[in-house]
């Protein structure tokens, strides 16, 4: 049963992102005239391009080729495209007509059209490809530049037009696979509970099992006044030992507490067992620090904090039983 | 190392020394970095440079420092450094749009440092409940936390254990430098040889950070690539093939023309995947509080009983006093800076913007840690620019007050994934979260009024940085400038992020947590890292079941904290030579 319910989800979730990823028609619209201008507008860089190198083969000046100045921006640089990273007025400027609009792209590229400079063929050439390239951007400029982008409202009763019905489709899968394999999950942990199944941790038993070896360890620390060296590599040895055998495994099953005891329970439960896994942390860099007195004191808090750990699993068990 | 236990010296942990130093390095780190960002568009972590200068300074020279100390100076360091990328940002679109319209808008410091500073304590604040549920109960990964651990605990770990960490580091620091000097591609096409469309794109992302996050991710990274694949190989094609990108025809061309490819590449992710990404990560966020509300309630009743044991002092945890105390302060900050920012702003209106600011930091913070915790990837920049976005209609499109806003929030939700990693080391090493805490709080927020400042003199007369400037481009801030823009127009992707958080509630319902969160984010990211890091994860799966858990912590850990370690050094090494060669 998990594996249908992630199957429904999957296919739930497939349908949402693709339906919910879809733009409304007039923001495709938008989208289509944008791509228009810019991939024109890459063309005629393009073209610049190459009548600036032909220029400069030539040997000619840098001309119409130099740097534009920082200042003065062209009408068509409000169009607001994604990744037009210029910056430009935060306050919504009028938007001119597509008429006032293609009027004023015409005039620039007549303007740029016009040329008294004379230029040797292949730089002539070079520089009429460029002109018919902006050419073709003029009236699609001039569009862009007067049009308006969806607001968000539109935007959202618009994308609800064309995709809302399949994404509730897919919405009511994700909901039902995820409830179908919660259900499933739920059900096999429970079974798990039931059996002594190999390689499952009994958590209790290797709750008991730390704190009963933590505390012996803090004891034996408690009882070394100040220790030799190889006592302290013992020492260490062992606060290694709980954290690999002990802490390691009872963490990669919390899900299995969780399940049993519920979530508020497991909280009770793992907020002093971290506590004294964190001691336990402590006492191993104190080691490392050589401050003993530290070590003795951070074994004796993770003791502490692991049998509060244990006495609220015991009560949370028998709640739950 | 000096044996303290002759002079039964309290063990040092929250030093004068430790904190004095982390200041140091986090100040030279946040005006370095703020000049990196404007000037290549990203920042850098600062957790390990201070980790390692710990060790030089404070185990090396003066001989005395501990490990839980070093983590003290690192949590101050890369906490103060935090506002490097918090303001690059963010504040430049504001200088930029100033520039622009010089009688519209002018740049104030303080309002700046204010909402700034603001943040700066809110993120602190609002995770202190959330370390208990993050690191103790869900176990999140971190995988900076756990290199930075490492690295750590490196002087006790043994010559092995030393020597995996050195061995990952020097392989991904070769691999960085000869992708660096153009011997290796930063990205594998796989798919393009075989003859698989772009808009199919399998691809792997050269990175050893990458991939070693995979590894100490797990299992539990898996649906951070299923989101990936979500993306990429089923809504990517869909929309392809169902023509929602518009055809070649459909642009008016006979024939694609050069550049067609990227630019319907540009349109998926930034006009679908990214907004639909950024409301899945905001919707499994939501849903996450929900599904966790009885743990999130058990670590808040047990910061209640921390803080009467604090009286006696006995508590490890910071209080809910704090955490309250910390909110109410925020909320008079952000009120205060949203009122300086513009004349136009109300007291009613500055009142809202400080509430709902708090709420989507708070909120935000959450999505960036949990994030960060499974996958170490930040999705700072989308959850900054929703905050812009909802500052720009909750102050009436005031694009002063908005970004103003918006340094808050990116600065509040920077320190909530910083403080929570660190404190994810903190962890490891046995350091006790109320001293980490405590010394975030106090010098966390003293990075902030170096990065203002920093950009302010970078400005000078106006034009010192912005696309206009070569030398100092300010990528960021740019791209939030022109957001701003397309804000004014009406651009929010509305439908996006509402079918987004749809989802993301759904997946709420599935028993795995945080895989809204990890989906979200996949979708949010290019599909090159995501597969990457599932890599790592699949390697990372293949290996413990083979070994066994032992041989993971024992050789997997260190080698994949070397990954880590290694690639964040070799990029800030790098960094500095580009800087100095230009």
């Amino acid at each position: 049963m998990k594996n249908v319910g992630i199957l429904i989800l999957a296919i739930g979730v497939g349908l949402c992102a693709a339906y919910g990823g879809r733009n409304s028609d007039d923001m495709y619209d938008h989208i289509k005239l944008a791509g228009t201008v810019n991939l024109l507008g890459a063309a005629t860089a393009k073209a610049k391009a190459e009548y600036c190198e032909a220029r400069k083969t030539a040997s000619l000046s840098e001309g119409e080729c130099a740097p534009p100045k920082a200042a003065g921006k062209t009408a068509d640089a409000a169009s607001g495209e994604a990744g037009d990273a210029s910056p430009k007025k935060a306050e919504t400027p009028a938007k001119p007509t597509f008429e006032s609009a293609l009027g004023a792209n015409k005039a620039a590229h007549k303007a740029m059209a016009t040329t008294v400079e004379q230029l040797p063929d292949a730089v002539a050439k070079a520089r009429a490809t460029w002109v018919t390239a902006a050419a073709k951007e003029v009236e699609p400029k001039a569009r862009l530049a007067a049009a308006t982008l969806p607001g968000p409202g539109e935007r959202f009763s618009g994308w609800l037009s064309v995709a809302g019905l399949p994404f509730l489709i897919g919405l009511l899968l994700i909901g039902a696979g995820a409830v179908v394999s919660r259900k499933a999950i739920k059900a096999a942990m429970s079974g798990d509970e039931g059996q002594a199944s190999a390689g499952k941790v009994d958590f209790a038993v290797l709750l008991m099992q730390l704190r009963d070896d933590t505390a012996a360890l803090s004891v034996d620390a408690g009882q070394m006044a100040s220790p030799s060296a190889d006592e302290r590599e013992g020492v260490k040895a062992r606060i290694e030992t709980l954290q690999l055998n002990c802490i390691e495994p009872l963490v990669e099953a919390r899900h299995q507490l969780q399940n049993r005891i519920g979530l508020a329970g497991f909280a009770a439960v793992f907020s002093p067992l971290s506590a004294g896994e964190r001691k336990m942390n402590r006492a191993w860099s104190a080691l490392v620090d050589q401050h003993w007195p530290e070590t003795v004191a951070s074994l004796a808090a993770s003791s502490e904090q692991l049998a509060v750990a244990a006495e609220k699993l015991t009560e949370e068990l028998a709640r739950s039983a | 190392m000096a044996d303290n236990s002759s002079t039964q010296a309290p063990y040092r942990e929250l030093t004068f020394v430790a904190v004095f130093f982390g200041i140091l390095i986090g100040l030279v780190m946040t005006a370095a970095f703020v000049y990196v960002g404007l000037k290549l568009g990203f920042t850098l972590p600062g957790s390990t440079v201070a980790a390692i200068l710990g060790f030089a300074v404070l185990r090396g020279a003066l001989k005395k420092g501990s490990i839980v100390e070093n983590n003290i100076n690192q949590t101050v360091a890369s906490g103060i450094n935090n506002a490097s990328s918090g303001i690059v940002f963010t504040l430049p679109a504001l200088f930029l749009l100033s520039a622009a319209n010089p009688d519209l808008i002018t740049v104030e410091p303080l309002p700046a440092i204010l909402a700034a500073i603001g943040g700066s304590f809110l993120g602190v604040a609002v995770i202190i409940p959330l370390r208990k549920q993050m690191i103790e109960f869900e176990r999140l990964r971190f995988p900076s936390g756990i290199a930075v651990g490492s690295l750590l605990k490196s002087p006790g770990a043994g010559l092995r254990q030393a020597k995996l960490l050195i061995g990952g580091a020097l392989l991904a620091t070769t691999v960085h430098v000869l992708e660096n000097i153009h011997l290796l591609p930063h990205e594998l096409d796989l798919g393009g040889p075989l003859g698989i469309p772009a808009y199919i794109p399998i691809a792997l992302y050269v990175s050893f950070a990458s991939l070693g996050a995979g590894l100490l991710s797990g299992k539990g990274g898996l649906p951070f690539v299923l989101g990936g694949v979500l993306a990429w190989w089923v809504i990517s094609p869909v929309a392809v093939f169902n023509g929602w990108v518009p055809t070649v025809e459909a642009l008016g061309f006979s024939e694609a023309p050069a550049g067609y490819e990227g630019w319907s590449l540009g349109i998926i992710y930034s006009e679908m995947l990214r907004p639909l990404g950024i409301g899945i990560l905001v919707g499994g966020a939501l849903a996450g509080v929900a599904a966790s509300f009885p743990a999130l309630r058990s670590a808040l009743k047990s910061l209640s009983q921390a803080t009467k044991a604090g009286a006696t002092g006995g508590s490890e945890e910071l209080s809910t006093k704090v955490l309250y105390s910390g909110i109410a302060a925020a909320i008079v900050i952000l009120f205060s800076a949203a009122m300086l920012s513009s004349g136009d702003i109300s007291a009613v209106q500055a009142l809202g913007i400080a509430v709902v600011g708090t709420v989507w930091l708070a909120l935000a913070g959450l999505v960036v840690a949990q994030a960060t915790g499974m996958t170490d990837i930040s999705p700072l920049s989308g959850m900054s620019l929703i905050g812009v976005t909802l500052m720009f209609f909750m102050s009436n499109g005031n694009a002063t007050a908005s970004i103003i806003l918006g340094v808050a929030v990116c600065i509040g939700i920077g320190q909530c994934a910083d403080m929570m990693s660190d404190l994810k080391s903190g962890h490891l090493v046995g350091a006790t979260p109320r001293r980490q805490q405590i010394a975030q709080f106090a010098v966390g927020w003293l990075g902030v009024p170096v990065a203002v400042g920093v950009l302010f003199l970078l400005w000078g007369d106006g034009g010192g940085f912005g696309p206009s400037n070569p030398e100092l481009s300010a990528p960021q801030g740019a791209a939030l400038a022109g957001v701003i823009d397309s804000l004014s127009q009406g651009a929010a992707p509305l439908d996006k992020y509402m079918g987004g958080l749809a989802i993301g509630l759904g997946l709420g319902i599935f028993p795995i947590a945080g895989l809204g969160v990890l989906v979200g984010l996949a979708m949010y990211l290019p599909v090159s890292i995501t597969l990457t890091y599932g890599v790592g994860a699949l390697l990372s799966i293949y290996l413990r079941k083979k070994n066994g858990g032992e041989w993971f912590g024992s050789t997997l850990v260190p080698v994949a904290a070397g990954f880590i370690i290694g690639e964040a050094l070799t990029s800030l090494g790098a960094t500095l030579i580009k800087l100095a060669v230009g």
